[in-house]
C-alpha cells in the first residue's frame, strides 16, 4: 500500500517534470521559429501578467487580475484585436523579487508573450526591468512607486499614476488644512517608506513640523504603543502611510484612543474595505489618490468608469474593492490600443505605438509621448465624510460654510 | 578492480559529455537557464543545510539569514565601495561564517525544538534589520549590483553564469563530501545519533556543533552572494521566513544526510514551484498540500524512492529465483 | 496614556496567551511542537464571521459553534495527520514541518473561500466605547480579556480537578507508565490538540470585531504567541500566560516610550536573550540537549 502510494507520487512528480519540460519543449520549437523569421504568425496575442496572487498582498494582485480578465473578455467578445483573440498568462510573484525574476523570464523567454502587464509591487518591477529591457518586451507596470520611471528604461511604462503626484497631493491637503504639528505612522514596506520619504522632502519647504515619526511591520494588528505616543505629542495632524489592510484598524484604534483630529493618508485609502472595517472611525480621513471606487455605480465620476463598473458587477457579482482593478483594466485596454496601432507585434514597434497612443480610460487620458515611462497625470483629493468619499473641494466648502 | 575504475571514469566522461550536450542544447532557452541558475544556488544552499541538519542533527528554520548575509555583504561592498567581486564574495562568506558562529554559540546548547525557534527568531531579527536599517537601503533594497567577471570575462548572461554556477556546485559538493567523510563528519554523525554518547567518547560536542553551523552558513552565504550578482537587485522580501522554510522543504523532500538528496530536493521543488504557477492564486494551497502528502507518504524524501524501487526490483529478482528453483 | 498602554498590553497579551496556552498544552502532553496556532486563530475568525455576519446568528451561538468546530478540527488534525505521522515513526521535526504545511494551507484555503480582502465583523455590543480610568476602550477588547482569563481559569480547573485532566498530566509526565495504568495516551494527546485549536479559534472569533478579519491576521500573532510560551517556559501552562502578558507589556511599552521601528526587534531579541540566559524560561522547561 505504502509502496504503491510512493510510486504513485513518483509518477505524479515525473509527470509534473514532463509537463514542465513539455511546455519548454513547445517553446523550444517556437523559439527557433522566431529566431529564423521574426515575423512569427500566431492566431492569438499573448499578454503576460505577474503580480501577487497569494499572501499578504493577494488582494491588490487578484483585483488587478480581475480587471485584466474583464478587459480581455470584452475585447475577445468584440472580435479580439486585429482579428486575434487575446490570451492572458498570469503568474503569482508572491510580492517577492526572486519569484518575480523567474516568472518574468518565463513570460518573456518561454511563453514569448507580446507584452506584459506588471506587478503591483514596484520592487518586483525594478528587479525584473533588466530582463524586460533585454527581451525588448513592452511592459505596463501597475505599481505607483516613483522608483522605476524616469530611470532610463525603454520598455517599462506605468499604467496608472505615479505616486509622486499623490505625495504632492498629500502635502497640499495638509497645507490647506493648516497643519502645523504632524505625526506619522508608516508601514515598513517599499511602497510606504519611499512614499513617506518623498512627502517628507516636500514638507521641508512648508511650515509643517514633523514632530514624531512612528512605524510598524506590515501585518501588525495592535498599534496601541504607536498611537499612545502620537497622542502624547500634541499634534494637529496624523499621516498614515501603508497598505489597505492596515488603514481600517489604524483609524479605529486612533479614534478609540481619543484622537479626533484629521487623518491624512495615501492612495490606498481609496479601497472600500478601509471604510468597511473602520466604520465611523474613518470620518475625517483626507487622502490623495488616482481613482476612488464609488459606493454605487450611479456615483461614477465619468462615463468610462460607469461602464467599467457595470461590466465588473455583471461579471463578478460585486463592486471592485481595490482601485487596482481599474489599473489592470486600463493597462489591458491601453495595450489593446497599442496592438491595434502598432506596425508589427515586435517590441520596438509596440513601444513606438505606445509613445504615440491616444487612449482615454477610467483614469483619464494617457499620454506617454515624453518617454519618461509615465503616461497618466492627475491626482484627486478626497475626504471621508459620513462613511462616504467626498471630493476635498466640496468638503472644504462645507467646512467654510459652517 | 581496474575494470571498475575504468567503468567509473567512463561514466564520468559520459556524464560530462551529456551535461555539455544538454547545456549546448539549452543555450538559448533563457527561462530554463534562469531556472537552472536558481537550482544551482539552492543546491549549494541546501547542501549546506544538509551539513547542519542531515549530518550534525541541528535544525535551522532561519537559514534565510545567512542567505541574506551573503547577498547583502557582496551587494553593499560592490555598489557602495566599488570593490571587486574577488574581494566581496570571500567577504560575503566570511560575514556569513561569523554570523553562523554567533548564532551557533547559544544555539548549540538547545534541543531541536528550541533550536527551531531560536533560528526562526534570528531569521526575523535579520529581516527586521534589513527592512529598517539605512545602510541596507531599507525596503527599497539594493539595485544595480554588478556582474561577476573572471579575468575580464564577464558573466553577463544566463548561460555564462550557469557554467560558472555548475563549477561552483561541483566545488562545494566536493568540499561537502570531503568534510562529511572526514573525522569531522564522523563526529557530526556521532552527535546526531546521540550527543550524550558522543560527549562520552571524547568528542567536543559544542565545538563540532558550532563548526557545523559555520560550514552551513558559508555554503548558504555563498549561494546568497550568487543570488545578488545573478539578479542584480536584492530587497528584504526575498529573505523572510518562507525562504528558510523552502530550504528546509527542499532538504526534507530530497532526503537528507546524503549526497544526492539536497540536489534532488532543490531541483524538484524548484520545478514544482514553477509548474504550480499555472494555478494562480491556488498555487500555495497546492504547495502546502504537497508538503503534507510527501511527509505522509514519502518520509525518507525522494532519495527514499530509489531505495523502495531497488527493494521492489530485488524482490522480483528473488521471486524469479524462486520460480527457477 | 499609561492606562491606555496597560489596557492595550493586557488585550494583546491575552491574545498571545491563548495561543501560548495551546502551544504549551500540546508540548506538555506529547513533547511536540506546532506552528499552526496563528493560522487556527485566523480560521476561527473567519468561521465567526461566517456564522455571525454572513448567516446572521446571534453572537453567542456563532462563537460557541466556532469553538466546537475548531475543537473538532483540532481532533481531526491530530488523528489524521500527527498521529499518522507518529505511527510511521516520523521524528518531531517532520511533525513541525507538517504543521508548517498546514499553516501554508489554511490561509490560502481561507482566501479561496472568503477572498483576500479584510472584512469587518460587526460590533457585538451596542455601545462603541466604554471608559475605564479615563481611557476609551472598545467593549470587545474587554471581552477578549475576560474570555481569555476565564479560559485560563477553566483550563486550570480542568487540568487539576477533572479525571481527564489528571490523566492528561500523567500521560505527559510518563506516557509509558500512564498507559500501563490504563490511560489512553493517544486520546489525551488528541484532546490537547483539540483544546489548543478551540482556544485559538475562539479568541480569533472574538478578535474579529476589534481587528477585522483577514487571511494574514494570524501570521505575526502566531509567532508572538510562540515567543510568549517560550519566555514563560515552554510546556508550562502558567508560564505561557505570564510570558505572553509580559511580552504584550514589553512590546507595547517599548513602542510607547522607546522605539516603534525596532519594536519587533526588541521582542525577538528578548526571546533570544531568554533562550540563552534563561533557557528554561521563567517557569523552567526542559530545553537542553543533554538533560
Amino acid at each position: 500500500m505504502k509502496k504503491m502510494l510512493s510510486l504513485l507520487l513518483t509518477l505524479v512528480l515525473a509527470l509534473s517534470l514532463v509537463g514542465c519540460s513539455g511546455s519548454s519543449g513547445d517553446s523550444g520549437a517556437t523559439d527557433t521559429d522566431s529566431d529564423s523569421s521574426t515575423t512569427e504568425e500566431s492566431d492569438v496575442i499573448k499578454v503576460g501578467l505577474y503580480t501577487p496572487l497569494t499572501g499578504t498582498s493577494a488582494l491588490v494582485g487578484t483585483q488587478e487580475q480581475m480587471g485584466v480578465d474583464l478587459a480581455v473578455k470584452q475585447l475577445n467578445e468584440a472580435g479580439g484585436v486585429n482579428g486575434k483573440q487575446i490570451e492572458v498568462i498570469a503568474y503569482d510573484d508572491q510580492f517577492n523579487a526572486e519569484t518575480a525574476v523567474k516568472v518574468v523570464t518565463r513570460l518573456t523567454q518561454t511563453d514569448n508573450v507580446d507584452a506584459i502587464i506588471g506587478s503591483m509591487s514596484s520592487a518586483n518591477i525594478l528587479a525584473t526591468a533588466d530582463i524586460v529591457e533585454e527581451a525588448q518586451v513592452l511592459e505596463i507596470g501597475c505599481g505607483t512607486s516613483p522608483t522605476w520611471t524616469n530611470a532610463g528604461y525603454e520598455y517599462v511604462f506605468r499604467g496608472t499614476q505615479n505616486a509622486a503626484s499623490f505625495n504632492t497631493g498629500i502635502v497640499e491637503l495638509m497645507t490647506s488644512m493648516g497643519v502645523t504639528r504632524l505625526g506619522t505612522m508608516v508601514s515598513s514596506t517599499e511602497y510606504a517608506t519611499t512614499g513617506w520619504a518623498e512627502v517628507k522632502e516636500q514638507l521641508a519647504d512648508t511650515d509643517i513640523e514633523i514632530v514624531l515619526e512612528t512605524d510598524y511591520m506590515a501585518g501588525d494588528t495592535d498599534f496601541t504603543g504607536q498611537i499612545t505616543r502620537l497622542l502624547n505629542a500634541d499634534l494637529d495632524g496624523i499621516l498614515l502611510y501603508g497598505a489597505t489592510e492596515d488603514y481600517g484598524i489604524e483609524c479605529k484604534q486612533l479614534r478609540q484612543l481619543g484622537y479626533d483630529g484629521y487623518i491624512y493618508g495615501s492612495e490606498t485609502f481609496a479601497a472600500t474595505d478601509v471604510r468597511e472595517v473602520a466604520g465611523d472611525a474613518a470620518n475625517g480621513v483626507l487622502f490623495a489618490c488616482g481613482y476612488v471606487i464609488p459606493d454605487a455605480i450611479e456615483d461614477a465620476a465619468t462615463e468610462e468608469e460607469k461602464a467599467f463598473l457595470e461590466a465588473f458587477v455583471e461579471e463578478y457579482g460585486e463592486m471592485p474593492v481595490s482601485d487596482t482593478a481599474y489599473r489592470g483594466y486600463d493597462s489591458m485596454m491601453l495595450l489593446a490600443k497599442v496592438f491595434e496601432t502598432a506596425e508589427s507585434m515586435e517590441g520596438p514597434d509596440l513601444r513606438e505605438a505606445l509613445l504615440n497612443v491616444d487612449y482615454t480610460g477610467i483614469g483619464g487620458k494617457f499620454d506617454y509621448s515624453d518617454g519618461s515611462g509615465d503616461g497618466l497625470e492627475g491626482c484627486n483629493l478626497y475626504a471621508i465624510v459620513d462613511g462616504k468619499n467626498v471630493p476635498f473641494e466640496t468638503f472644504l466648502a462645507d467646512l467654510n460654510n459652517q | 578492480m581496474q575494470q571498475t575504475k575504468k567503468k567509473k571514469i567512463l561514466t564520468a566522461v559520459v556524464c560530462l559529455v551529456l551535461l555539455i550536450a544538454a547545456l549546448m542544447a539549452l543555450r538559448n532557452q533563457q527561462y530554463i537557464l534562469t531556472l537552472l541558475n536558481f537550482v544551482c544556488m539552492y543546491m549549494i544552499s541546501v547542501s549546506g543545510l544538509d551539513v547542519l541538519f542531515g549530518y550534525s542533527g541541528q535544525i535551522s528554520l532561519g537559514h534565510a539569514a545567512f542567505y541574506a548575509a551573503g547577498a547583502y555583504t557582496t551587494a553593499l561592498l560592490t555598489t557602495k565601495l566599488g570593490l571587486s567581486v574577488w574581494l566581496t564574495i570571500p567577504a560575503a562568506c566570511v560575514v556569513s561564517l561569523i554570523l553562523g558562529i554567533v548564532v551557533a554559540l547559544p544555539a548549540s546548547k538547545l534541543i531541536h525544538h528550541f533550536l527551531a525557534l531560536l533560528t526562526i527568531s534570528v531569521g526575523q531579527l535579520v529581516y527586521i534589520v534589513l527592512s529598517r536599517a539605512e545602510f541596507t537601503n531599507a525596503m527599497a533594497g539594493v539595485s544595480r549590483i554588478p556582474n561577476i567577471s573572471i579575468f575580464g570575462f564577464e558573466l553577463d548572461n544566463n548561460f555564462r553564469f550557469l557554467i560558472f554556477m555548475i563549477v561552483m556546485v561541483a566545488l562545494f559538493l566536493v568540499i561537502k563530501q570531503r568534510i562529511v567523510n572526514s573525522r569531522v563528519g564522523r563526529a557530526f554523525l556521532a552527535i546526531r545519533e546521540n550527543p550524550v554518547a558522543a560527549g562520552g567518547i571524547g568528542i567536543n560536542v559544542q565545538k563540532y556543533k558550532v563548526m557545523a553551523f559555520a560550514i552551513s552558513a558559508v555554503f548558504t552565504g555563498f549561494a546568497g552572494a550568487m543570488y545578488a550578482h545573478f539578479v542584480g537587485f536584492i530587497s528584504p522580501e526575498t529573505f523572510n521566513t518562507s525562504q528558510s522554510v523552502m530550504f528546509m522543504t527542499m532538504l526534507l523532500f530530497g532526503g537528507m544526510g546524503n549526497f544526492a538528496g539536497p540536489l534532488i530536493g532543490a531541483a524538484v521543488i524548484s520545478v514544482l514551484n514553477e509548474s504550480l504557477q499555472v494555478l494562480g492564486s491556488y498555487r500555495m494551497l497546492v504547495y502546502g498540500a504537497f508538503i503534507l502528502v510527501v511527509l505522509l507518504f514519502l518520509p525518507r524524501g525522494i532519495s527514499g524512492i530509489i531505495d523502495i524501487i531497488r527493494e521492489l526490483l530485488h524482490r522480483r529478482k528473488g521471486a524469479n529465483h524462486a520460480d527457477a528453483a | 496614556m499609561i492606562v491606555n498602554l496597560i489596557i492595550g498590553s493586557l488585550m494583546i497579551g491575552s491574545v498571545y496567551g491563548m495561543l501560548a496556552l495551546g502551544y504549551s498544552l500540546i508540548y506538555s502532553a506529547s513533547g511536540l511542537m506546532t506552528f499552526t496556532q496563528g493560522q487556527l486563530l485566523m480560521l476561527g475568525a473567519f468561521l465567526g464571521l461566517q456564522f455571525y455576519k454572513n448567516m446572521g446568528m446571534p453572537f453567542v451561538v456563532a462563537f460557541l459553534l466556532t469553538v466546537v468546530i475548531m475543537f473538532l478540527l483540532g481532533l481531526a488534525l491530530e488523528k489524521f495527520l500527527i498521529r499518522v505521522l507518529l505511527n510511521k515513526g516520523a521524528t518531531s521535526i517532520y511533525i513541525v514541518l507538517s504543521t508548517i504545511g498546514v499553516s501554508i494551507i489554511l490561509p490560502n484555503l481561507a482566501q479561496a473561500i472568503w477572498g483576500s480582502q479584510t472584512q469587518q465583523m460587526p460590533s457585538i455590543f451596542s455601545t462603541t466605547t466604554v471608559e475605564i480610568f479615563g481611557a476609551h476602550v472598545q467593549p470587545e477588547s474587554i471581552l477578549v480579556m475576560v474570555v481569555g482569563f476565564a479560559a485560563m481559569i477553566l483550563l486550570h480547573l480542568f487540568m487539576t480537578k477533572s479525571r481527564f485532566g489528571i490523566s492528561m498530566r500523567a500521560a505527559a509526565m510518563d506516557p509509558l507508565a500512564a498507559s500501563s495504568l490504563g490511560i489512553n495516551v493517544s486520546r489525551t494527546t488528541g484532546l490537547t490538540w483539540a483544546i489548543a485549536a478551540a482556544l485559538a479559534g475562539g479568541i480569533g472569533a472574538l478578535m474579529g470585531p476589534v481587528y477585522g478579519v483577514s487571511t494574514t491576521m494570524g501570521d505575526i500573532i502566531g509567532n508572538k504567541g510562540f515567543a510568549g510560551a517560550v519566555i514563560g517556559g515552554y510546556g508550562n501552562m502558567y508560564g505561557a500566560i505570564v510570558g505572553s502578558l509580559l511580552l504584550g507589556f514589553i512590546e507595547t511599552f517599548v513602542a510607547g516610550y522607546l522605539t516603534t521601528t525596532y519594536k519587533d526587534f526588541v521582542s525577538f531579541f528578548l526571546l533570544i536573550i531568554v533562550m540563552i540566559f534563561l533557557p528554561r524560561g521563567l517557569f523552567k522547561a526542559k530545553v537542553y540537549d543533554s538533560d
